[in-house]
């Protein structure tokens, strides 16, 4: 019973400071930063709570997850590129959304998807979409909703001190025929494990 | 002695329904209403025996939703022939609940109300798949914490579903859709072929087809309630009453009078592979309106004090309840 109640303490805690970082994020948008893509409208103005999002060095490794070609394995990329003062987070999702640059890899992420904004609250990062992400969505099948949303996933989480994922488009909850429940974030946990085993 | 070798085969799968209780059954059939779900492109003019559907370009397709429906409908009234309860989650071209369709959000929690709310004992999601033309097979979730209940009930599902189907097997597998997330009992996802795969989606047009598709769902359910030969299934080995079957019983691990704080225990019994969901009651008596964490609702004592026992075990706190609301009415 000890050892039950002791678990939660920390989880407290983190839930208090993620709250203040949510609070402060919510501030940083409403006062006006959110429109450039490549700004990168990150918590990094909303305090230190979160050390990750601190702008990177103007150069480094980022690891990206596309598809194999059959659309159904994710496969690690990892590309060095100057930051220009963006997050790891706004970093990798846009090298995400370009596309892979590399023969036999393949991406599902609907066609026109721009990544407008990106921002990090505690673990959450939370990945703003244009509407061709909506609209682009596939209407149904397991199998076309993870290669869409895994790749999204496994991508942020990669960035150090993110372990979830919360996908908007424009700015709010997407209504999309999901299967999945995207009013939460989501995390690896969420997609089979198969995706990224050794083929 | 043919007619003798069948009958004996088939009563195999029948159930003494007499001797026997059998658990409620909730039937989801993926998508409906605005929710197409997926769509496959047929040759010109092909027989569905479905709706007749056509796209903007005037190909004629087939609706995964129509499918769906078909293969539930077929699937109901095979498990209600064996005296299984059933419940379906929606019966016509709409929502979950047979409401119309608003938000993706408002549809998947009607439906897992619905079966939650029931006291279902087992669900059972019916979709198909979709990614593209050379995409091809058999494919059962469960939710990655499911119990060994819902991991035995899928990979039996499944096995009936690719030995029946004859199509490549893509193997029993984990992930957080929501039916499953937000389910109390055992539950599991089909993804019977693929529409995006023209050979598939024909396949699927086929009403014979998808009534194999829902017997061998249905003979996964009953291969589970006997046992299956998988450990930890639970057995319904309770004699039926009588009186009509309702749920009576209610595990819950705790009640607390802020949602916030029983949102915090939900989490901590989630991650101890359970599912559960919270549910707001009011107590007449007290005046008080308590936030329970629930974890199972059953209409045999003994199943409800198995898995109060189960999560004592675990080293949560549970206890056994009405699942009636205790106000009058």
């Amino acid at each position: 019973m000890q050892a039950f109640r002791s678990q939660f303490l920390p989880k407290r805690l983190r839930g208090l400071i993620a709250g203040m970082a949510l609070v402060a994020a919510t501030a940083a948008i409403t006062a006006g930063c959110a429109d450039d893509a490549s700004v990168a409208p990150t918590t990094t103005t909303a305090g230190g709570s979160t050390a990750q999002t601190t702008a990177r060095p103007a150069s480094s490794r980022t690891t990206v997850y596309f598809l194999d070609s059959s659309g159904e394995r994710l496969t690690e990329v990892v590309t060095s590129d100057s930051a220009d003062g963006e997050t790891a987070l706004a970093v990798a999702l846009r090298t995400l959304a370009a596309g892979p640059q590399q023969a036999g890899l393949t991406t599902a992420l609907p066609a026109g998807t721009r990544l407008i904004s990106s921002s990090q609250d505690g673990g959450t990062a939370r990945v703003n979409f244009s509407s061709e992400f909506a609209s682009g969505y596939p209407s149904g099948g397991s199998a076309a909703e993870i290669a869409v949303l895994a790749p999204i996933v496994f991508t942020a989480t990669e960035v150090p001190g993110v372990d979830s994922v919360l996908i908007e488009v424009e700015g709010a909850p997407p209504d999309i025929p999901t299967q999945f429940d995207l009013s939460a974030p989501l995390a690896r946990d969420d997609f089979p494990p198969e995706l990224v085993a050794a083929p | 002695v043919r007619w003798l070798t069948c009958f004996s085969a088939l009563a195999g799968l029948m159930l003494p329904t007499t001797a026997v209780a059998l658990p409620l059954v909730a039937i989801d059939p993926g998508h409906g209403g605005r929710d197409t779900g997926a769509v496959g492109v047929l040759p010109a003019g092909t027989e569905t025996g479905l709706v007749p559907r056509s796209d903007s370009r005037g190909r004629t397709v087939i609706y995964e939703k129509d499918v769906t429906l078909d293969v539930s409908q077929r699937l109901d009234a095979w498990l209600r022939a064996r005296g299984f309860p059933t419940l379906m989650t929606r019966t016509q071209d709409l929502a979950g609940g047979d409401v119309p369709y608003t938000t993706v959000g408002a549809d998947l929690r009607a439906r897992t109300n619905l079966a939650n709310e029931a006291g279902a004992e087992l669900f059972v999601s019916i979709h198909e798949n979709s990614l593209n033309a050379r995409s091809s097979g058999t494919e059962t979730y469960h939710f990655y914490y499911a119990s060994p209940a819902a991991r035995a009930l899928a990979v039996l599902v499944h096995q009936e579903v690719v030995f029946r189907l004859g199509l490549p097997d893509r193997g029993v597998k984990k992930a957080g859709f929501f039916v499953l997330k937000n389910t109390v009992m055992p539950a599991v996802l089909v993804e019977g072929a693929f529409l995006s795969n023209p050979e598939e989606a024909l396949f699927l047009a086929r009403p014979d087809v998808r009534q194999q598709l829902a017997e061998a769902v249905g003979t996964g359910v009953v291969r589970y309630v006997e046992g299956g030969g998988a450990p930890g299934t639970p057995a319904y080995g309770a004699p039926v009453s009588p009186k009509p079957l309702v749920i009576k019983y209610r595990v819950t691990a705790g009640a607390f009078r802020t949602r916030a704080l029983a949102l915090r225990r939900l989490a901590a019994v989630r991650r101890t592979g359970t599912t559960a969901v919270i549910r707001r009651r009011y107590t007449a008596r007290t005046k008080k309106t308590l936030h329970y964490v629930v974890t199972g609702q059953f209409i045999f004592l003994e199943n409800a004090r198995q898995m109060r026992d189960a999560l004592r075990a675990k080293g949560l706190p549970a206890q056994i309840g009405s699942a009636k609301p205790s106000a009058a009415r």
